[in-house]
């Protein structure tokens, strides 16, 4: 909301200056976004043409002496129609702005020399009007600037006002606001009206269907209006808070909403079938052309104006073309009204239809202010367009809103804010923003609320508005008195750090990715969702490629991969921990730790050669992972492998016959469709890893007797899974092996084709005594019978 | 005797001073004390020389097997000092060459901001609570005070993936979810992202995160409010930094806040180095940081507890714009973009 400080100045003549007004209106919670000279018109003057000639090498020019009084006399070439010695004209001297952008220089035109530039209305900034130069009266002095001269030189406040005041959405409301703050006293002049017969009442009959969401309506006729341009006065008001002047009666409908905060709507009466407005549902689908002269389609519960016949305005959003004014209007049916906020934010919102007029119903305009905003405006029509003030209005307002008073408590006052507030100070502020204010003993204010603050229902709010006129900055900051409660369980959050931590130790970099993916992507990469399981779509995507929630962390991921290729990173190692989305008939979601592995990783400093990611790179940094969070996996197995992997060249990862997560090489059409060469990539669910993490370990004693080594090399065939022999030792529970662990990998002479060769070591260890070397032959003897024997593997020789 | 032993020191020591290696040392040492050597020759004439000269004699050579021995020791000890000497001065490599080292990851700068805002208010005692981010209407919008049809809707533009459910708009139903399942006393704070359907540019991103944080007591006040704030806008931006509280609309508290620090680009002046009106304060020397307010007896209404016995504050802030002006960054898409030459420098 702009606030031109003029326009303040009629209703309380404060002393602050504009930065002092805006801290003050700032600190109230009306936060002044912007301080700006409007009107000033910079370097722009009165002048007299004092010598007028044709332009020697241009029929359509002329070239002007102007005096410009204390500025000298300057040349100006035009070619404005409407120049004559003697006149007084607007002229921009060089440094100033025209209101295009155009800086104004001296120049050179066809030969001539021209310092300043005759202005048109259009150029200065005041209207659209450039069929010539903008005359001035007589009385102008030469060199007097032009804000002197349209009185027009403000200062502009530009104010943010939250959702809850809607009385401030007005230069009265404003003003209200100042006065509460500076306790200066607000003067509302009454409006002036020379009523004449007949009555509005001869003219219209006024009928509510709907008394909920038409709470009041007030009409008022004026007749004989000559519709013409507004005088400079009202255009320049309206001009300063961002209004475009229309005609007199339009710009006066918006020069008492902007004024009074109040919407008001003017029909052609003619135009009125029936003299009847009624006030209805517009009862089934229509289509209605408002004044923009766009057709939109009306739902049955949508409020409209109708007359006798159709509707003729919606309600509290936009007049219809059919009804308005023109240049031919000369009886005009002025309509000013109360509609529900949420019927008028139901209709404006659907239609995408946001006007000042529905902003300022939606936020609850005054009822009381209806009628004398009504009045303002008929006062404004004889006064701009030369009116004849119907007797009366009609004023239909069956159900008066109900006085309401609220009781404040001092003591809660002070318990809520930590303040210590006297209670005849308290009285005094909560007077600045009641109708009135009674004392109910033992520290209790009855408070009546005034009309336009529809905010305040609750002694809450009054105990806001204590605060707020008081000054935040007298509440003493404290620390809170209260126990040591427990802090909760950190526990998810701790495992997310150590997550990072590992992660990052293996060259991992984190990455935060947006959460919305593409519908191909998440058909494409289902991620951790069990089968069957969708992506979730977004009701109004951004853009085409963001319409659901990612079912894995994989697209985002392998995007922001290919971005960093492009770049021309050669290694990417990246991890991401979030939430993902799918749904199976309920919307699901869970946390995910996942990553992506791909290039080469480069060489050690000097040593060694750079080589491509691997799977077992990949699997590495989830054992890694698995092990600095205690979780042993059970399994590394090719079962269920979601499709968007490499069947060959990926496992899921169980932990019996859970599955924790994926590992391993993406299929290579998804690693082609991401545009990312060959990748490896896992995921891991982050609640099952947490389930799975325990909660505490126990110290193992530092063994007291040696560990004998021996080694077992088995030849198999090339499909052997080396888990396998380690599976086989695990569950010899009877043999006191303490650690397995395949150590070498061999195939090549002399060993035939499709065959390789494995080699193990293997510890032995009791915890109470020395193993002998001959205990130890037997032992290992019998584990190499029981592997040899169960797998159907040989011994190598 | 004593004339050949004397013969046999001299040349010996003479001999020893020659020496130019630990091998040569040992030469001599042979040639003169060993089995066959010089002096274990005379040793073995004694029996020819009279009885009485024996002791004498026998105490001489010893003596100048002593002699010989710390002569070769020292020697010895002053050649492998300059052998050393030698090596070290010839022993060198390029320190220069690069470590040899696997890559370090790193964590995202919001991560590395979240962690510390995270670390202080566990200091004050918060715990860390999470929710979903596809929420229902009612804890997103309707039990934060947030009716349907009300304009302050319009300060939340919403993803919508059904009539009921939204992207969560803010992290604030973490609140509700909190206190429909425990009772006070409560000191929370809940990070996570938001989502806001509109603008995509450098100030705004649809996805974004915020930290959410509340506290429920019986007796707490708008001043501890003011306190628990500033406290932790001092632990995060610093000890001397200025704090102000200015009056705002959160449809879920009253009285409600905006916190304002002093410009941290132009230290509350409000303008540049060069006189130029500061571009991130506009001018106003403060910058907003965060919203805050009492939660409104509403709010506590549908939770289930009575705004007569307990109250509390809560408070939010965008982690974002808090790690921007950390770390000076401009663009808030760089936070989404991945960019490892953006990654690597934190």
């Amino acid at each position: 909301m702009k606030v031109s400080l003029n326009w303040l100045r009629e209703f309380l003549a404060f002393e602050l200056t504009a930065e002092a007004l805006a801290e003050r209106l700032t600190m109230a919670g009306l936060e002044v976004e912007s301080i700006a000279a409007h009107g000033a018109y910079e370097h722009m003057v009165a002048g007299r043409i004092v010598g007028l000639e044709p332009h020697p090498r241009a029929d359509t020019l002329l070239v002007c002496a102007v005096d410009a009084g204390s500025k000298g006399t300057l040349s100006a070439v035009s070619g404005a129609p409407n120049l004559e010695a003697g006149l007084r004209v607007a002229v921009a001297l060089p440094g100033a702005t025209m209101a295009d952008g155009t800086a104004v220089e001296p120049a050179e035109i066809r030969g001539i020399s021209s310092a300043a530039v005759l202005l048109s209305e259009r150029e200065i900034g005041l209207s659209d009007d450039h069929s010539g130069v903008m005359i001035l009266n007589n009385e102008a002095t030469p060199g007097t600037s032009m804000a002197t001269i349209l009185g027009t030189a403000d200062v502009v406040l530009e104010v943010a006002i939250t959702p809850n005041r809607g009385d401030c959405l007005s230069v009265l409301g404003i003003a209200r606001e100042v006065a509460a703050l500076t306790g200066v006293r607000l003067r509302v002049p009454g409006a002036r009206l020379s009523e004449k017969a007949p009555a509005s009442a001869e003219s219209i009959r006024v009928e509510i269907r709907d008394t909920d969401v038409c709470r009041r309506y007030v009409a008022r006729v004026i007749r004989g209006v000559q519709v013409g341009a507004s005088p400079l006065w009202m255009r320049s008001r309206l001009e300063a808070l961002g209004v475009r002047a229309i005609n007199n009666v339009v710009d006066v409908t918006n020069y008492v909403m902007l004024e009074r905060g109040q919407p008001l709507h003017a029909f052609d009466l003619a135009r009125l079938a029936g003299g009847m407005i009624v006030v209805r549902r517009a009862g089934g689908p229509v289509v209605f052309r408002t004044l923009d002269d766009v057709e939109r389609e009306l739902e049955p519960n949508d409020l409209v104006i109708a007359d006798a016949e159709r509707p003729v305005a919606l309600a509290g959003v936009m007049g219809g073309a059919s009804s308005s004014v023109s240049a031919a209007t000369t009886d005009v049916l002025l309509e000013a009204a109360y509609f529900s906020p949420a019927a008028i934010r139901r209709t404006s919102r659907r239609l995408g239809l946001r006007s000042e007029s529905s902003l300022r119903f939606e936020r609850g305009i005054d009822l009381d202010g209806v009628a004398p905003a009504a009045d303002r405006a008929a006062e404004l029509f004889a006064k701009v367009a030369r009116g004849q003030v119907a007797a009366g209005s009609v004023d239909v307002y069956p159900n008066p809103a109900p006085r309401l008073d609220v009781l404040v408590r001092s003591e809660r006052t002070n318990h809520i804010l930590g303040t210590s507030f006297p209670v005849s100070e308290i009285g005094q502020l909560l007077r600045r923003v009641s109708a009135a204010v009674k004392a109910t003993g033992r520290g209790g204010y009855l408070c009546r609320v005034l009309s336009h603050r529809s905010d305040l229902t609750r002694e809450a709010d009054f105990i806001e508005e204590i605060a707020r006129i008081g000054g935040y900055d007298r509440i003493p900051p404290t620390q809170p008195r209260a126990a040591l409660a427990a802090t909760g369980d950190r526990r998810a959050r701790l495992l997310e750090t150590r997550v990072r931590e590992l992660l990052t130790a293996q060259g991992l970099n984190e990455m935060i990715c947006r959460r919305f993916v593409g519908t191909e992507w998440n058909r494409q990469v289902s991620g951790l969702a069990p089968s069957g399981g969708r992506g979730i779509a977004l009701r109004n995507p951004m853009s085409t490629d963001a319409t659901e929630m990612r079912i894995s962390l994989l697209p985002g991921l392998l995007a922001a991969a290919a971005h960093n290729r492009r770049q021309g990173e050669s290694w990417v190692r990246s991890f991401e921990i979030g939430n993902v989305f799918w749904t199976d008939g309920t919307i699901r979601e869970r946390k995910v730790v996942g990553g992506v592995l791909l290039g080469s990783v480069p060489q050690r400093g000097l040593l060694g050669d750079s080589r491509p990611e691997s799977f077992y790179d990949a699997k590495g940094v989830v054992e890694a992972l698995l092990e600095g969070l205690r979780v042993a996996p059970s399994r590394w197995g090719a079962e269920e492998l979601p499709p968007f992997l490499h069947p060959g060249k990926a496992a899921t990862v169980r932990r019996g016959a859970d599955v924790l997560g994926y590992v391993g090489g993406l299929h290579p059409e998804v690693a082609k469709a991401a545009d990312v060469g060959e990748a490896w990539a896992f995921e891991l669910d982050f609640a099952k890893l947490e389930s799975y993490a325990p909660r505490r370990f126990t110290f193992q004693p530092l063994p007291k007797y040696p560990a004998i080594v021996r080694d077992l090399a088995i030849v198999a065939d090339e499909t052997f899974e080396a888990q396998a022999v380690l599976e086989t030792i695990d569950v010899c529970s009877d043999l006191p092996v303490e650690s397995a662990r395949l150590f070498d990998l061999y195939r090549g002479h002399p060993l035939p084709a499709g065959k390789k060769s494995l080699a193990y070591s293997i510890a032995y260890r009791e915890p109470s005594r020395t193993l002998t070397d001959e205990e130890v032959n037997r032992l290992h003897q019998s584990l190499i019978e029981r592997v040899t024997r169960q797998l159907g593997v040989t011994l190598r020789a | 005797m004593r004339a050949a032993l004397e013969r046999i020191r001299q040349a010996a020591l003479a001999d020893l001073e020659k020496c130019e290696s630990p091998a040569a040392l040992e030469d001599v040492r042979v040639r003169v004390l060993g089995r066959k050597g010089e002096l274990t020759a005379v040793l073995r004439g004694m029996r020819e020389i009279a009885d009485a000269e024996r002791p004498a004699m026998g105490e001489l050579a010893n003596t100048i097997k002593a002699e010989v021995e710390e002569r070769i020791a020292a020697i010895r000890a002053q050649l492998e000092e300059q052998r050393l000497t030698k090596s070290l001065a010839e022993e060198r490599i390029d320190v220069t060459l690069p470590g040899v080292r696997f890559p370090r990851g790193h964590l995202h700068p919001l991560t590395q901001v979240l962690d510390e805002i995270v670390d202080i208010f566990v200091e004050m005692g918060f715990a860390v609570e999470e929710g979903p981010e596809i929420e229902d209407d009612y804890h997103n919008f309707e039990a934060l005070n947030i009716p349907r049809d009300h304009p302050s809707r319009d300060m939340h533009d919403t993803f919508f993936v059904s009539d009921d459910r939204v992207l969560r708009t803010h992290t604030s139903p973490v609140q509700i979810r909190v206190m429909e399942s425990r009772q006070p006393p409560l000191r929370v704070i809940a990070p996570g992202a938001a989502y806001r359907h509109g603008d995509d540019d450098m100030t705004h991103s649809p996805v974004f995160h915020q930290i959410e944080g509340f506290l429920v007591d019986d007796g707490i006040t708008f001043g501890d409010l003011k306190g628990v704030l500033s406290e932790f806008l001092r632990r995060f931006f610093g000890p001397e930094t200025r704090t102000r509280f200015r009056p705002s609309f959160f449809p879920f508290t009253e009285p409600s806040a905006e916190v304002d620090i002093g410009c941290v680009m132009c230290a509350g002046s409000g303008q540049q180095a060069g006189g130029e009106p500061c571009r991130v304060c506009k001018r106003s020397g403060w910058m907003e940081i965060l919203g805050a307010g009492m939660i409104d007896p509403n709010v506590f209404g549908f939770v289930g507890y009575d705004a007569e016995k307990v109250s509390g504050f809560a408070f939010g802030m965008g982690l974002e714009r808090l790690t921007m002006l950390k770390y000076g960054i401009g663009d808030i898409r760089l936070f989404f973009d991945n960019d490892l030459r953006f990654l690597r420098q934190f």
